[in-house]
């Protein structure tokens, strides 16, 4: 039985004028459903290149990518675009939220394209924000945002949240509530997820960790009995 | 300014190449739009003096009604400040082209004159072809409105229907060796004749000795101040105006002297005129005398000729007689010789035949003779071969027998037997012995058949012999008659000859007779024709003397007649009046002007809106572009670089920007707009090329309006954010709070709104300043469309509503001065009897000045006999509600702009001045919509109790009807009635009418151009905006396009605000349009025309059209670049 994400012998590069820059050079990985993976690796190691890959906001110059069974690796824009709006949780950095929207519109942004969505101001209960539905991005703190934007990602019901170093705008205790919630959400809910971050003190709390260095996967580490985030310091 | 910050300045340049590109077209249309529009009046007025300049035209034209003389020209010369004085000729005449005539006005052409002669005014503009070098060669002009046959190398022949050619030109046909154009025909309009339709079609310059004028028509002049002045200044106009106040007392002087000198002179001449008459009479006298002698002698001459002729006809006659009765002698001998020698000639034939009958017969009988005598012959020969035989048996019996016998009988009887007839024999024989008798008997039968031989060869031979004798003499006989034949037709040859000879002498004689005869018969023949020629020629001789004789009475006559007339002439003669004209007096010059105007007028507010508009959008997108490089700007802060050098990069942004497309704008502006104006204009202006000087002021103000405009909106939000600190700069700028909108507050109408519309509704209002820019930006531009449209409407408002629902009339036939009521009742008759005129109405028409303290207008003053029947001509209403006027018994209704220039309303007293200064008041009653010219309408009591007098009416309105200006056109039509006597000319409104609708054809396609430059606008300022707007939210656009949303959700979600964005700036742009068109007309207004206050429906429609249409366009633009819109790059940091 496959697993629910395979990348095989992934290469992007990227032409910048006359030189080429390898982004992804054969990279190959497998996550399983439900689990809370974790790709880490310094600054330019490649992780970034691959969460976008893998969330359809970028395409791979070769290998495959196989998710739930769908190799995305030859899908058109438009077929990205669906995967992306049905598939496709994602977290970013600096949370992207809509400014101009507050919390509980914007995971209605998300969750009014999608065919069977969570309720929005469900959710942001979920992410213990339910007393800020109304409140605009600019009236809430950076954990807040980003627990609008994970609230976003997941009231889409996708197959993979992807989150591209949530905690790296966050100080520590909110960065660890974060966590917590995304590790939450992937215990509760079943939810596979996948972070990247640079922060190797995070890594004990995955279930797979995903090491990459210079474009390149060194080591995949499975890690049977993961530790709850409470216990993690950095 | 370091370098680095230089690259980096530049880099940006490059890196946002795409606002670049924006402020430098915005600012290259605004700028250029700017500078065309507003150097295209200046242009053109500077394209005409140029014209002028080169082709010396003349400052100010003199007329006369006696012409000008030598002396005259002498006085002119004098006045100081004449820099050039050219006399000339002109005259009008007809040319027939395609079946009709034309009125070509010829204007006399200098052959001696170089073109660098500064006395050479008014020269023509040699297109095509060379200039005359002899009598008998002209050049004209050619265009749409000039016959076909106006091709070089043509010949073109003038006419005149009720005077003589002759008396103007010395010759009436002219080879076309060139193509000219003139400054003094700007325009297509040739000016008004007294001959043909009333209207001059084409001119044509043919050398000034080909006029056959004793004096010249007309003088041109320049003054040397008005010269050095340009065309269109005031000093100029006030250069003329003084030297013409100088010409006005040399007018003064020279009328009465003129007068006096044609007095004087007219009367040497009569007195001359009169003595050569006696002269002639005299000499007629004698002369007729002279030949009527030679005519007398002639006819005496004659007479004896002919009395010669008869005695020679007698003479011939009494020889004719003689000689035929001579001819009938000799013929009548000859004859009779003839006779006889025919009658000789048939005796010698019956002669002949006789003989050769008789020869024939003789002939016959002699060979029958002759067969009968050889038969003859046969039976002697055989006869006497029996003979022979028979005779000695005989001879031997009787000798035995006479030997027997002897008794003598016996013996005589044995002797001869036949001694004894028969019965003696017999009885002797009886009596013999019976043997003897017996022996006797047969002897004696033999001797008796013997003798009977003897006997028949007798008989034979004897009749042999006589047959031969007959046949000897038959023979004989004829030989003699054919000896006597031959004699007789040698007679009658002889006979024969001798006649012939005779014939033939009488012939000859006869012949010769006859000649004689006829040589005499043609000698009288001769003398007849001669005779017969005299004849003829005394009576042409006669003929001629009497033609001569009726001739020279005519003459004298005539002589006598036009001595009379002259003195009747003289009699009447008035002193000269002098006319002074100006370049404004050209047909067309002050159109020109006006038209330059006009384009002066639409340059006020138009292009300043445009470049306003211009210079708002760049605004906004400097300062767009400085709050995006915040961070860039805190970096270089914190790097230690000062505020200037920091300002500096937006600045050499900016301002490169603006200067680039200022450049460009300059270039392209000040140059394309004229010329395409000016081309415009060529559908009714002829003028050289269009002149586009560089010019600087116009240059200056709007490039530097659109660096300040752009320069100062960057320095403007550099100074804002210069004023926080670098930290604060570096950090990213707190994004602007999202807030609760108004909506919002009203929970019934919020929740009811699909969650995009909310959304929608919120970014809309989140950032006002952008909606505000954007929403000026887009209204800017459909104001400047509508406002394009509604000129469009409010000129063609002119012609459609003056010549279409204001006047109906189609001609003005403008009567002879000072005609008495009986003429204008033949010719109000004729015009009603003329059955192709519908309708027509006498009046009074004059120009008078209506003034206030500050403003004088020129005016129509228009009296109509019959106002009730006017009004069917003329429509008078209230331009708002279309109320119908009717023309007061006090008071004048007076157009509404006449009103408008001098302030005045309905109720309030006008001041009116006429020509001779008088100054009358008058109320006005009603006020009129009106859009071409000042008209002031007056009852004919209205008049009276304003003037004082009784209007004189002068002219009549009327109007044709439809079938017959379908089918013979205004031109026939008004020509049929200025042949009438009495009218002086007549005005079609065709020829006015067309005359506006190309002033407003060649404004129409001016506003064309107007037209797609505000389209161009709206559309980059279109495209500008929405650029800047999805500049601004390229982040929020990555987000949605991660989130899942296809392109065309990322494009609808865009396209939704844009399309709001739209339609608000496109409502607002037609309220602003309203306004600016209004305030735009009211500007371009020149005091001659009202434009059109309204702007119709389709103008509002085709506006806001248009700018949806751009911002579809402009969308469909943004749709692509919302497609490549890279999520990764876009979210990469944040910034």
């Amino acid at each position: 039985m496959s697993s629910f994400v395979t990348l095989e012998n992934v290469y992007k590069r990227y032409r910048m004028g006359e030189v080429t820059i390898t982004a992804a050079d054969g990279v190959s990985f497998t996550i399983e459903k439900g689990e809370f993976a974790v790709v880490v690796g310094p600054s330019g190691a490649g992780k970034t290149t691959i969460l976008n890959i893998l969330g359809g906001m970028d395409s791979c110059d070769e290998g495959k990518i196989l998710v739930d069974g769908e190799d995305i690796s030859g899908y058109s824009p438009r077929r990205l675009t669906s995967y992306r709006r049905y598939d496709i949780g994602f977290v970013f950095q600096f949370y992207n939220l809509v400014q101009n929207l507050t919390a509980k519109e914007n995971v209605e942004l998300a969750s009014q394209i999608c065919k069977d969505p969570l309720d929005a101001a469900q959710v942001l209960r979920q992410v213990g924000l339910g007393e800020r539905l109304n409140n605009f991005p600019a009236q809430l703190s950076g954990g807040e945002q980003q627990r609008v934007a994970i609230a976003r990602a997941l009231a889409k019901r996708p197959k993979l949240l992807l989150c591209d170093e949530p905690t790296g705008a966050l100080d520590y205790n909110t960065g660890k509530a974060v966590l917590k919630l995304l590790q939450d959400t992937c215990r509760q809910m079943g939810m596979t997820v996948i972070v990247i971050t640079h922060n190797l003190a995070i890594t004990p709390m995955a279930d797979r960790v995903i090491r990459m260095k210079n474009s390149q996967v060194q080591e995949i580490l499975c890690n049977p009995a993961p530790t709850p985030v409470e216990e993690i310091e950095w | 300014m370091k370098n680095a910050l230089l690259k980096d300045t530049l880099r940006e340049i490059k890196r946002t190449f795409n606002r670049f590109v924006s402020i430098f077209l915005i600012v290259a249309l605004g700028v250029g739009f700017f500078t065309g529009i507003k150097a295209t009046g200046p242009d053109m007025k500077l394209t005409g003096h140029q014209y002028y300049q080169d082709y010396q035209l003349m400052d100010i034209r003199l007329v006369s009604t006696l012409g000008f003389s030598e002396k005259d020209l002498e006085a002119i010369r004098q006045v100081d400040g004449i820099s050039a004085v050219m006399p000339a000729y002109s005259a009008d005449a007809l040319l027939d082209s395609g079946g009709k005539s034309v009125v070509v006005r010829a204007h006399s052409l200098p052959l001696d004159l170089s073109a660098d002669d500064p006395n050479f005014l008014n020269q023509p503009r040699l297109i095509e072809g060379r200039m005359p070098q002899r009598s008998g060669e002209c050049v004209v002009e050619k265009s749409i409105y000039t016959p076909d046959s106006f091709e070089i190398g043509n010949t073109v022949t003038l006419h005149l229907t009720d005077e003589d050619i002759s008396d103007y030109l010395k010759t009436d046909t002219y080879e076309i060796v060139g193509i000219v154009e003139s400054p003094m025909y700007l325009t297509y309009d040739r000016g008004s004749s007294l001959i043909g339709s009333g209207s001059v079609t084409c001119y044509m310059m043919i050398p000034q000795e080909d006029f056959a004028l004793d004096v010249y028509t007309d003088v041109y002049l320049q003054s040397q101040w008005a010269q050095e002045q340009f065309a269109y200044s005031e000093e100029y106009d006030q250069a003329v105006a003084d030297l013409m106040d100088q010409l006005e007392l040399v007018a003064q002087r020279r009328e009465p002297e003129r007068y006096q000198e044609i007095l004087e002179e007219a009367q040497q001449e009569l007195d001359d005129a009169k003595a050569e008459l006696a002269d002639g009479e005299a000499t007629q006298q004698r002369e007729l005398a002279d030949a009527q002698k030679k005519i007398d002698d002639a006819r005496q001459e004659l007479a004896d000729a002919q009395q010669k002729l008869l005695d020679g006809e007698q003479e011939l006659a009494d020889g004719q007689k003689e000689f035929d009765e001579k001819i009938a002698d000799a013929q009548r001998e000859l004859d009779e010789a003839k006779k006889e020698l025919e009658d000789g000639e048939s005796e010698y034939v019956a002669g002949k035949l006789a003989y050769l009958e008789a020869k024939r017969e003789a002939n016959g009988t002699i060979s029958d003779s002759q067969s009968g005598l050889e038969l003859a012959q046969k039976k002697l020969e055989e006869l006497q071969a029996q003979y022979d035989a028979a005779a000695p048996a005989l001879e031997a019996a009787k000798e035995q027998l006479l030997a027997s016998v002897d008794d003598p009988t016996l013996q005589a009887l044995i002797s001869d037997p036949t001694s004894f007839d028969e019965e003696t024999t017999e009885a002797i024989l009886s009596s013999l012995p019976a043997s003897l008798a017996s022996q006797l008997r047969s002897y004696l039968n033999n001797a008796k058949r013997l003798i009977q031989l003897e006997e028949a060869i007798a008989t034979l031979s004897a009749q042999i012999e006589g047959g031969n004798q007959q046949i000897q003499d038959g023979i004989y006989d004829l030989q003699l008659a054919s000896r006597e034949l031959n004699a007789a037709r040698r007679e009658l040859d002889r006979g024969w000859k001798a006649y012939n000879e005779a014939y033939e002498e009488f012939l000859t004689e006869k012949a010769d007779g006859e000649q004689e005869l006829a040589d005499a018969r043609q000698e009288l023949e001769d003398g007849r024709r001669e005779i017969a020629d005299g004849i003829q020629k005394l009576a042409d001789a006669q003929q001629e003397f009497d033609d001569a004789k009726r001739d020279s009475d005519q003459e004298i006559a005539d002589a006598h007649q036009e001595i009379a007339d002259a003195e009747a002439d003289l009699a009447e003669l008035e002193p000269p009046t002098w006319y002074l004209y100006d370049r404004d007096d050209l047909p067309g010059f002050s159109e020109y002007e006006a038209n330059a105007d006009r384009i002066d007028a639409i340059a006020k507010v138009f292009p300043a809106f445009f470049l306003l508009v211009a210079a708002l959008v760049s605004l906004t997108t400097m300062t767009r572009m400085v709050e995006e490089q915040r961070t860039q700007i805190g970096t270089i802060k914190a790097l230690g670089y000062g505020k200037s050098a920091i300002v500096s990069k937006f600045l050499i942004y900016s301002t490169a920007a603006s200067l680039l497309g200022s450049i460009l704008g300059l270039a392209v502006g000040m140059r394309l707009f004229p010329v395409v104006i000016f081309d415009a204009y060529s559908i009714m202006c002829k003028l050289p090329s269009v002149i586009t000087p560089f010019r600087w002021d116009y240059a200056i103000l709007s490039t530097v309006a659109a660096i300040l405009c752009t320069g100062l909106a960057a320095l403007g939000a550099c100074y804002k954010e210069l004023a926080e600190n670098p930290a604060a700069l570096m950090r990213p700028k707190a994004p602007k709070a999202g807030k609760r909108v108004f909506l919002e507050r009203l929970p019934f109408i919020w929740n009811r709104i699909g969650f995009i519309q909310k959304v929608t509704i919120r970014n809309l209002l989140r950032y006002k300043r952008r909606i505000f820019m954007t929403v000026i930006g887009i209204a800017g531009c459909t104001a400047l469309l509508l406002t394009g449209f509604g000129m469009y409407d409010s000129v063609s408002a002119i012609a459609d509503k003056q010549f279409g629902e204001l006047f109906h009339y189609d001609f003005l036939a403008i009567l002879e001065e000072d005609l008495d009521n009986a003429s204008i009742d033949t010719l109000d008759n004729y015009l009603t009897g003329m059955s192709q005129v519908d309708q027509q109405v006498l009046m009074r028409q004059k120009t008078i000045d209506a003034f206030t303290d500050d403003k004088t207008v020129n005016a129509y003053l228009m009296v109509p006999q019959s106002p009730e029947e006017f009004q069917q001509l003329v429509t008078l209403r209230t331009r708002t509600h279309h109320e119908a006027l009717t023309i007061p018994q006090e008071g004048a209704i007076v157009s509404e702009k006449l009103a408008i220039l001098l302030n005045k309303e309905v109720g309030d007293t006008i001041s009116l001045r006429d020509s001779d200064g008088r100054v009358y008041e008058a109320v006005i009653g009603a006020i009129t919509e009106n859009y071409a010219m000042h008209y002031i309408y007056f009852s004919p009591q209205g008049y009276e109790q304003v003037f004082g007098v009784s209007p004189e009416y002068n002219c009549f309105m009327g109007s044709f009807t439809d079938e017959a200006l379908n089918q013979a056109g205004e031109a026939a039509l008004t020509e049929e009635i200025l042949s009438q006597d009495g009218v002086l000319y007549v005005s079609g409104i065709d020829q006015t009418s067309s005359r506006f609708y190309d002033m407003i054809q060649a404004l129409q396609y001016v506003i064309i151009v107007l037209i797609a430059s505000a389209g161009a606008l709206a559309f980059v300022v279109l495209y500008n905006l929405t650029n800047i707007n999805v500049g601004e939210r390229i982040r929020e656009i990555a987000t949605i396009k991660v989130l899942g949303f296809y392109d065309r959700e990322v494009s609808a979600y865009i396209y939704r605000e844009n399309g709001i964005l739209a339609v608000l700036g496109m409502f607002a742009g037609l309220v602003l349009g309203i306004f600016l068109h209004r305030f735009v007309m009211q500007t371009a207004e020149i005091d001659m025309i009202m434009f059109g206050r309204q702007i119709y429906t389709p103008s509002y429609w085709i506006s806001g059209a248009l700018t949806l249409l751009f911002a579809v366009l402009v969308n469909i633009f943004i749709h692509f670049r919302l497609k490549k819109i890279s999520m990764v790059e876009s979210l990469k940091s944040i910034e």
